[in-house]
């Protein structure tokens, strides 16, 4: 009896500590590790440092390289049915800085390990199947070719286009369906062998598995790595840019995008609070007040800070009635004067800081989120005192630290302006 | 050897038996009651963060509204954010806000639900502003008039802009009329236009009740406080007017075959098969018509990918989609993506080749198997979103169907045997008279 009541105490304790502790595995701070029992479940995420910017002179060619490797056959059955059968979970996806694979268990070590050492074999494939290389082209140019009829899609491939001119970051991760038929299966092959190396590596594990078996995992995941190491890539200068897509929709769709910083810039929190307060919180923020509960103009409008690996910016997005877009954008210019002036009230940012602090206990209610969340810690270089030094660094913002970091890190006279829709004169 | 080191030992051995078992269960951390208004109580406990979920779930939804009057339970979900006596428009966010926390809502065919995602000490204040906005909503004409122009906004975003969504849309009505499922949840253009207040009070004081609203609270809570804050905050709430539940069904046709045109790349082809509403009685067949889907199409390594896309070349890519619990007929939707110059006609031959009798009879325990070992899993990843479990559980409840029957799920599942999957696959699909649909590129 005492046995179990000790145990529930244990037990108790655990499951009420609110923000996870992060171990690096081996002392490895590229590979970051969080216990969790509380569910016999165990997901680990693997990220390459090399997304779509990796492409070089063939756009699309990481996204088709890790869908070709991805729907490998192993011992004459796909990757994806060793996972199915046992109920485990794969997933995967190129952006433009990373290439990500996830996945999820039951907690059976043995089971993980065997799946890992399938995925590494697929990873590092000797040769790539003409039938399924030919599929991933088919599906990816039908996607591509899907993408332009979507008015989302085009706005983003408008921004990357006109925004990142001729830089590694102007091409979507899917590519051009010119480039695609172009690739061949060498191409994938030679990539393949440049980028997969532990240089680029992340690897986060959240979960009911230990840290000696996590570094096991890590060993089978690993071994055919190699010890390459790549040039960095060089930091970009964001262009200010007016476009206009023409588009046969309803709707028109709005981005406007200010360059600010990078999210291991000192004034990150500042400027986290006053996007709270712009547009970033939903009800009660500006821009909804402004667009939505005063005028009726737009179902979802928002801002958020967008942070690459040196740089970023500050982008507000929402769709409204072609009729409406003059208005819309009129609107939003005058909601940036006013986060220019900052002429926010003491109280306000208080309560605003708060309200942050206070949700911040909330955001690590799975082992989801938290996989999540310490992957952006491990891709930020953040350290792992990250939930401590958030708060903290969150609880010296003023009104005068927000003004100041405005005038500093948002570049105000740099605003782009995208729209895709139909022009109604 | 250490006490600590034993009890880790202990701990460990209690914890592998609860992995293989894979049992994690609903009856293990739910505890449900009824206030004496009617008012239904389900607590969740789940201690892994202090946040708590605090949800009311009303028992309206699409399929409760007739033609003329669609989208209205979806037009006064977004009201019931615009104000009470008590609270201004907004103001009931700005508070959730002011915790720390978010909230939301959303409306289905069945049901409409409100949440709020908070800290454990702010429980009692949300129960507080849910049990205001039950009795004291203010519906204001100017609020109203703003508020459609939001909700025709969503409509162009969601709908108008967008060609599968519309085109599921025009299958629901072809298969059911504007009646039941065949409603579309955000209501068509010109009824959500002529909306009224008349309409909105109407409707407001016919559904929400106490006796029609589900209470659900999961996450890290205190259970004996939780109850005291709802007997204080809804236990004094009455049931003013009779339940407006029934309404005529009215004839329809449904046409077997029709193109839609739209500016899309390739075309898409759905094949409908009409599907009963859920019994219980029927419960144990509904779960083996599930493994049949899975086994078809549950994942990418299942009988539609491996034949028809990867195999025989000629689809880019394949769906299914089926509600276990529909509280009205309803439909099993089955589809893809015609591959290169295979024509949609080519593309209908497979698929509907893939259910033949053949084929169906040709299934393997091998992947039964699998199928099972993908709902094993699941039930227990389904337990890592606590919003995710209050979600089974409203879900299910506001059709009137117990909790209970989610526990059971799993272990009936693997229960069913080959035999029982390839007669329903016979029954549900081969048997059944195909509705077919075809989305276009424009011309």
């Amino acid at each position: 009896m005492r046995v179990l009541i000790l145990t529930a105490v244990i037990f108790f304790s655990q499951v009420i500590n609110a923000t996870p502790t992060i171990e690096p595995i081996g002392d490895n701070n590229d590979y970051l590790y969080v216990q969790l029992n509380t569910l016999p479940i165990v997901d680990i995420n693997l990220s390459l440092k090399q997304g779509s910017i990796s492409d070089g002179v063939m756009p699309g060619l990481t996204n088709l390289m890790l869908n070709s490797l991805m729907a490998s056959d192993i011992n004459n059955k796909k990757l994806i049915s060793y996972f199915e059968n046992v109920g485990a979970k794969l997933s995967y996806s190129v952006n433009k800085e990373t290439l990500s694979i996830s996945i999820r268990s039951l907690s059976d070590t043995d089971q993980i390990m065997e799946l890992l050492n399938l995925l590494n074999q697929a990873l590092f494939i000797e040769t790539i199947d003409n039938v399924n290389f030919d599929l991933q082209k088919d599906k990816i140019i039908r996607a591509i070719s899907e993408s332009k009829k979507k008015v989302s899609s085009v706005l983003e491939s408008s921004i990357s286009e006109k925004l990142f001119n001729e830089t590694p970051l102007s091409h979507q991760p899917l590519g051009t369906e010119q480039s695609i038929m172009r690739i061949t299966k060498k191409d994938i092959i030679i990539h393949r062998d440049k980028i997969f190396n532990f240089d680029n590596l992340e690897i986060n594990i959240v979960g009911d598995i230990t840290l000696k078996d996590s570094k096991r995992l890590i060993g089978q995941l690993t071994n055919k790595f190699s010890k390459n190491r790549l040039n960095p890539f060089p930091q970009y200068h964001i262009n200010a840019v007016e476009h206009h897509t023409e588009f046969d929709s309803t709707q028109s769709h709005l981005a406007v995008i200010i360059p600010a910083i990078s999210r291991t810039n000192p004034d990150y929190h500042n400027l986290l609070v006053a996007n709270y307060i712009f547009g970033g919180s939903g009800f009660g923020s500006w821009l909804m007040e402004e667009i939505r509960q005063k005028r009726g103009l737009s179902y979802s409008v928002y801002s958020y800070l967008s942070t690459y690996q040196d740089s970023g910016y500050l982008r507000i997005s929402l769709q409204t009635k072609n009729e409406n877009i003059s208005l819309a954008k009129n609107i939003i210019r005058e909601q940036i004067d006013k986060l220019k002036r900052f002429d926010v009230d003491n109280s306000k940012i208080k309560s605003t800081k708060e309200s942050i602090l206070r949700g911040f206990e909330m955001r690590t209610d799975t082992n989801r989120k938290i996989l999540n969340l310490i992957s952006s810690i491990n891709y930020m270089n953040l350290e792992l005192s990250y939930f401590e030094d958030y708060k903290n660094l969150l609880r010296q913002v003023n009104k005068d630290s927000i003004q100041a970091a405005l005038a500093r890190s948002v570049d105000f006279e740099n605003i782009s302006v995208f729209t895709v829709g139909k022009r109604i004169e | 050897m250490s006490r600590i080191y034993q009890i880790t030992i202990f701990l460990v051995v209690l914890f592998a038996t609860f992995i293989t078992d894979a049992s994690i269960k609903f009856s293990e951390r739910l505890e449900e009651y009824s206030l004496e208004n009617g008012l239904k109580v389900i607590l969740i406990e789940d201690r892994r963060s202090p946040a708590v979920i605090n949800s009311i779930w009303y028992r309206v939804g699409s399929s409760n509204e007739v033609k003329g009057k669609t989208g209205i339970s979806h037009i006064l979900e977004h009201m019931m954010f615009k104000g009470t006596k008590k609270l201004g428009p907004g103001e009931f966010s700005s508070r959730v806000k002011e915790m720390g926390g978010t909230d939301n809502a959303f409306t289905s065919k069945d049901y409409t639900g409100y949440y709020q995602k908070v800290h454990q000490e702010d429980l009692e204040k949300c129960i507080e502003l849910e049990s205001d906005r039950m009795i004291n909503l203010k519906l204001d004409e100017k609020q109203i008039e703003k508020e459609i122009n939001v909700v025709k906004e969503e409509r162009r975003l969601r709908t108008d802009d967008n060609p599968v969504s519309k085109t599921f849309e025009k299958i629901m009505i072809n298969a059911f009329g504007m009646n039941n499922y065949g409603i579309p949840i955000i209501g068509t253009m010109e009824d959500i236009e002529n909306t009224t207040k008349k309409d909105l009070q109407s409707w407001y004081d016919s559904y929400y009740q106490p006796r029609n609203a589900i209470v659900i609270i999961a996450g890290n809570f205190d259970k004996s406080k939780a109850k005291k804050y709802i007997d204080k905050h809804y236990s004094s709430i009455k049931n003013d007017k009779p339940l407006n539940l029934k309404k005529p069904d009215f004839n329809y046709t449904s046409r077997s075959f029709f193109e839609v045109q739209e500016d899309i790349s390739k075309p898409i082809v759905f094949i409908s098969f009409k599907k009963p509403k859920y019994s219980d009685e029927k419960h144990r067949e509904l779960y083996a018509l599930d493994l049949f889907i899975e086994i078809m199409d549950g994942g990418y390594s299942s009988r539609l990918t491996e034949n028809l896309v990867n195999s025989k070349k000629i689809a880019l890519d394949t769906f299914i989609s089926n509600d276990t619990y529909n509280q009205h007929d309803s439909l099993i939707i089955i589809g893809g993506t015609p591959r290169g110059r295979v024509s949609s006609d080519e593309f209908i031959t497979h698929v509907l080749d893939e259910f033949s009798s053949v084929s169906i009879d040709s299934i393997s325990q091998e992947e039964l198997d699998s199928a099972k070992a993908r709902v094993k899993s699941n039930s227990v990843f389904k337990f890592d979103s606590v919003f995710y479990q209050a979600m089974q559980v409203g879900m299910l409840e506001t059709k009137n169907i117990s909790w209970e029957t989610l526990d059971r799920y799993y272990t009936v599942s693997e229960s069913i045997t080959l035999d029982e999957i390839k007669s329903v696959g016979k029954s549900y699909i081969l048997n059944n008279k195909p509705l077919v649909t075809v989305l276009r590129p424009k011309q």
